[in-house]
């Protein structure tokens, strides 16, 4: 119980760093969120800064954080410029979008890359571990928008068999059957999942074979199948498990990669989620929304890893806290 | 963990293993063949990156005998300008990589022979800027700056990217910072500063030369990205992410433009992998490879 508060109390001020900096960098760069008015000549100088004022823009950078602090703490993320309403609503469009396409990719992923790990482990040197082996690495080296690309160009402009981007055919009748909207959304699915699958089974397949094949020369396995223990329930049970754990942390440490990459990817396949957001609220430098949007990604990654962490203390006992910080500096 | 000793690297030792494991070799060939032919590339092409050759007539010519990769929308020759984007690329992520492995260094040693306190300080700056995203905390920073400056963008690169450095090193550090070799350098009256430089860099520079040589392909990675959202490098300079962009509009009717600079990235951080593995396994022999 202790570590857990101490963990909760750790990603609290992670995130409370983060939410500082972010505040103070977007505040850095030239321009501001009025910047644009600047070519509408009817727009006057003193129009701009009572548009200022009222948005809270004129004070001290100090000032404009006190300020957002208070209101952060009354669970106000503060009003978005560019989108025209509160930075909260704005998110929580978006954030089921990425949550969604995410959510789906990394648990076939992982689903699928530790199947790929193990096989390759229970036929080390075989033809089926290095063909494996071969396209993994391939798989790590892919650049995410590229492949996003690519994938794209196979998927809906070659063979034209999947929608080229957005969540939801937008001629799709209203009223329709649910199963026809479900489909739909299915298939608006497919070439952005494929994608974020592809770039995360490589890692995970990697990282399973390495500590199958490591736990699988321990003595503890030795004894096991000495013990008269039938093969397939040696590796299952008693490699399999406790090889988990790296996996596990790695799936922690994706995070920050993961949704970073979804400003590329939800870039190609027009989806709108977090990443999209993010990236058009820099764009129009609308201050509180690109704070908002950096500020939930990071709480996302942090409870992604603090749940990362507790799963594997689950799975494997005897790790201690330090443990698991050093397989992170280590990976 | 085996005891620390006061023992420099075996630099002769890992050269020879290095040269033995034919991955490593394979790599380091294709990287250096690579970075040959951008050097000198240019010089003996015959057309120019910039020079839009024909604006009516040789826009989007399929590759062929003429131009080996086609040419692009601008009629410009695609193999001119992914020889001298690559040197863009290569260049720009060495040097994002040098500059982000000295901040690294220099912050994890200080902060492993720094008080307690100052030391759970920094190290939790560095847990934070590990939790952004870094592609998100790059878009927040250049947005507003109309066009990028090639340096601008190198730092800006390495400032976020320190951060796993600093956190090896710093690791590194604790494990060998109360060994016997720098109790004794203490004990001899050696400043912070001389312990930090002579007695504890030499242990930590393998895991740090591993480690920046991965970075340097998710660095070209990131760069691409971001030269292809159009905020990183700026035209007319081509680098790989910005002639992909150049491609993007006409994905399905000009694939080459795209494709070319892809197939590139795709290799040179491939080969960067492999040479990091091989280094990984040349400084620890008898080790099971981490990833």
């Amino acid at each position: 119980m202790h570590a857990l508060i101490q963990r909760l109390w750790h990603g609290l001020v992670v995130v409370a760093i983060v939410a500082t900096a972010t505040f103070v960098l977007v505040r850095l760069a030239p321009g501001d969120p009025f910047a644009a008015a600047l070519e509408n000549a009817r727009l006057t100088p003193a129009i701009r800064a009572q548009w200022r004022a009222a948005y809270g823009l004129d004070g001290s950078v100090g000032t404009q954080y006190l300020h957002w602090i208070s209101s952060l703490a009354r669970g106000d993320l503060g009003f978005s410029t560019s989108t025209n309403q509160p930075v909260s609503r704005a998110i929580a469009q978006a954030l089921p979008n990425t949550m969604l396409l995410m959510g789906t990719s990394v648990v076939i992923a992982f689903v699928l890359g530790t199947m790929l790990g193990a096989l390759q482990a229970s036929r080390r040197g075989g033809v089926a571990d290095r063909g494996i082996g071969f396209v993994t690495l391939i798989g790590t080296a892919l650049p995410d928008f590229w492949l996003a690309l690519v994938v794209l160009l196979a998927g809906a402009s070659w063979w034209r068999l999947f929608p080229v981007g957005g969540v939801a055919d937008l001629l799709l009748p209203i009223g329709a059957p649910w199963h026809t909207v479900l489909l739909d959304h299915l298939r608006h699915l497919v070439l952005p999942v494929c994608t974020l699958v592809t770039l995360l089974v490589a890692p995970v397949a990697r990282l399973q074979r390495i500590a199958l094949l490591d736990r699988l020369g321990a003595e503890w396995i030795r004894t096991a199948t000495a013990k008269g223990v039938a093969p397939r329930a040696v590796f299952r049970r008693h490699a399999w498990r406790t090889a988990l754990g790296p996996v596990v942390t790695l799936a922690g440490l994706a995070l920050p990669a993961l949704f970073g990459g979804a400003v590329f990817i939800e870039h190609v396949f027009a989806w709108p989620g977090m990443g999209q957001l993010a990236a058009s609220a820099v764009a129009a430098r609308d201050y509180h929304l690109v704070v908002g949007c950096v500020l939930v990604g990071t709480v996302m990654v942090v409870a992604g890893s603090m749940l990362a962490d507790t799963l594997l203390e689950r799975l494997d006992p005897r790790v201690a806290h330090d443990e698991i910080m050093a397989a992170r500096s280590a990976a | 963990m085996s005891e620390p000793r006061a023992q420099r690297q075996d630099w002769g030792g890992i050269m020879q293993r290095l040269r033995a494991d034919p991955r490593s070799v394979l790599a380091a060939s294709v990287l250096l063949g690579l970075a040959i032919v951008v050097v000198v590339g240019p010089m003996l092409l015959p057309h120019a990156a910039y020079e839009q050759l024909d604006i009516t007539n040789l826009v989007h010519v399929r590759p062929g005998r003429e131009h080996l990769l086609g040419t692009d929308a601008y009629s410009r020759d695609v193999l001119a300008r992914v020889v001298s984007g690559g040197r863009v690329s290569l260049l720009f992520a060495t040097s994002a990589v040098l500059v982000q492995t000295v901040i690294g260094i220099g912050w994890g040693l200080s902060a492993g022979l720094a008080g307690r306190r100052t030391e759970t300080v920094m190290m939790r700056c560095v847990d934070a800027g590990m939790s952004v995203p870094r592609a998100l905390l790059l878009l927040a920073m250049l947005a507003g700056v109309p066009q990028v400056p090639l340096w601008l963008l190198v730092l800006m690169m390495a400032c976020t990217g320190w951060f796993v450095i600093a956190r090896l090193v710093h690791g590194e550090v604790r494990a060998i910072r109360s060994a016997e070799f720098v109790l004794a350098a203490r004990a001899l009256g050696a400043s912070r500063r001389r312990i930090a430089l002579r007695h504890l860099m030499p242990h930590v520079l393998g895991p740090v030369l591993v480690s920046s040589t991965l970075a340097v392909g998710q660095i070209i990675v990131l760069e691409a990205g971001l030269s292809w959202l159009g905020i990183g490098v700026q035209a007319p300079r081509a680098s790989w992410g910005n002639i992909i962009g150049d491609g993007t509009e006409f994905i399905s009717s000009a694939p080459w433009v795209s494709i070319a600079p892809g197939i590139c990235l795709v290799t040179v951080v491939l080969a960067l992998s492999a040479l990091g593995d091989g280094l990984r396994d040349a400084l620890a022999p008898g080790q099971l490879p981490r990833t």
